[in-house]
């Protein structure tokens, strides 16, 4: 492993566990905004792995050599999970697109989908030379897999997303929420949905030998994020 | 295992600390407070109105001191808060903490009206409009109402607590890294070794509590701009 990899793993790590706590929210004025009616969401960036990682790993109490075991424990824990959920055919992004796209349809928008160039795994830092028939852009940043507090807790699944809409024309933010799903995400004080116990794994081995519950257990976390975004922007 | 129980028990312990009382003994100990009190008001307007400060944040404590309104034979709760007439639109935050254990939590399930300057009703929030957030210190239910249109005559925010049938109520959880503190033998003394540790404890509907604590925030509603 290199050491630029093991740095943006411990990077990574610390934003797991500490979250941007700068994330803003803005919750919808709905009858300030009621001309929007077509809903453009911009595809989101297929996370480029699915992560299985101990928050509480025994590694981080033995300074810079522990830390660097746990992250290349969590690294290659990571590696394996995201093969087995890419050999099962498991796109996060595009279920998440997907049913997004049938949330705001019930919630009776006109929803387009538009792909979108993205240089890092991240919401667009610009709005413009958009899809010029929206009212609205919907922006979102999707993570999930599988996250423990400590080496003695089972693994709960996560599925996360920042999402943001912005106004066309105007690029007012009239939206921006982070919602979690199974694992909590305290640092940003997220929206929190509870993942069903039979989700829970009381460690790596077992999420392997129930790889099939183990993606489900992903997967029943996406329309439930998706429909409390189309629930908080409703008409 | 011995360790992982050890391990799981200090977690508890650090986590649990300061969670005193029972989401259970609180709903019983609100529910006889609420019975038993004498603050009963029979109309809206009867109720004493507290204003609202504009970007002041509010703390209610919603307790055995607190009137109760009387609606069709129902007794709850209630504050009668004054909306500020200043600006154009405003938004309102407000926020239920959740109370209680890890594994027996209750909450006050808010429920919000506008009223206009005859005490009419305008507007009335479905419970849906809470949703359940956790954070690094406390866990709550929140909502954002607006107020936009002032022809409306907007005038007060009402809050009662809402009996929240359990299929309805909302489910808390906590996923928790620590850190246990370890002396171990070292040499000339003891050294302290912090030990990474945690609890998950999985969803448990949270009770509807007849008190609790809130928190209010209204603001000018304005939006950021991006690129």
């Amino acid at each position: 492993m290199t050491s630029r990899k093991i740095a943006i793993i411990l990077v990574a790590f610390a934003l797991i566990s500490a979250g941007c706590a700068s994330a803003p929210k803005q919750a919808f004025n709905r009858a300030a905004h009621s001309s929007i009616n077509t809903i453009v969401i911009l595809e989101p960036a297929p996370p480029k792995e699915y992560e299985v990682a101990n928050l509480g790993h025994a590694g981080l109490s033995f300074g810079l050599i522990g830390g660097l075991v746990a992250a290349a424990d969590i690294s290659a824990k990571t590696s394996e999970f995201t093969q087995l959920m890419k050999t099962r055919n498991f796109k996060a992004s595009d279920e998440y697109r997907d049913a997004l796209v049938a949330s705001l349809e019930k919630s009776g928008y006109t929803v387009k989908v538009q792909g979108v160039a993205r240089n890092e795994q991240d919401l667009l830092k610009t709005y413009s030379n958009l899809d010029p028939e929206a009212d609205a852009y919907v922006d979102s940043l999707i993570k999930t897999g599988y996250y423990s507090a400590a080496g003695a807790t089972d693994y709960v699944p996560l599925f996360r997303t920042h999402v943001r809409m912005v106004k066309r024309g105007t690029n007012e933010v009239v939206y921006e929420e982070q919602v979690a799903y199974g694992y909590e995400n305290r640092a940003d004080k997220a929206v929190s949905l509870a993942a069903d116990k039979k989700y829970y794994f009381k460690d790596f081995a077992a999420i392997k030998s129930g790889a099939d519950a183990a993606l489900e257990g992903m997967r029943a976390g996406i329309p439930l994020v998706a429909s409390r975004i189309a629930q908080d922007i409703s008409r | 295992m011995t360790l992982r129980c050890s391990l799981g028990v200090i977690s508890a312990l650090v986590v649990l600390s300061g969670c005193m009382v029972a989401g259970s003994k609180q709903v019983a100990t609100g529910s006889a407070a609420l019975d038993a009190s004498t603050k009963v008001i029979h109309s809206v307007e009867a109720l004493s109105a507290r204003p609202i400060k504009l970007g002041t944040s509010m703390r209610l404590n919603i307790d055995v001191s607190s009137e109760v309104l009387v609606e069709g034979g129902d007794r709850r709760f209630a504050v009668l808060l004054t909306l500020p007439q200043d600006p154009s639109a405003l938004s309102i935050r407000v926020s239920s903490f959740q109370h209680g254990t890890m594994d027996d939590p209750a909450i006050l399930y808010p429920e919000l009206r506008t009223l206009n300057s005859r005490f009419e009703v305008v507007s009335s929030f479905p419970h849906k409009v809470f949703a359940y957030r956790t954070g690094l210190n406390e866990n709550s239910l929140d909502a954002v109402v607006f107020i936009n249109d002032r022809s409306l005559d907007e005038r007060f925010l009402l809050i009662l607590n809402r009996p929240v049938q359990e299929a309805d109520q909302f489910e808390a959880q906590a996923n928790l890294t620590n850190h246990a503190t370890v002396a171990v033998p070292a040499a000339g003394g003891v050294a302290m070794w912090m030990i990474p540790t945690g609890i998950n404890l999985p969803p448990k509907k949270m009770l509807a509590s007849p008190t609790g604590r809130l928190e209010l925030l209204a603001e000018e509603y304005r939006v950021r701009k991006v690129k």
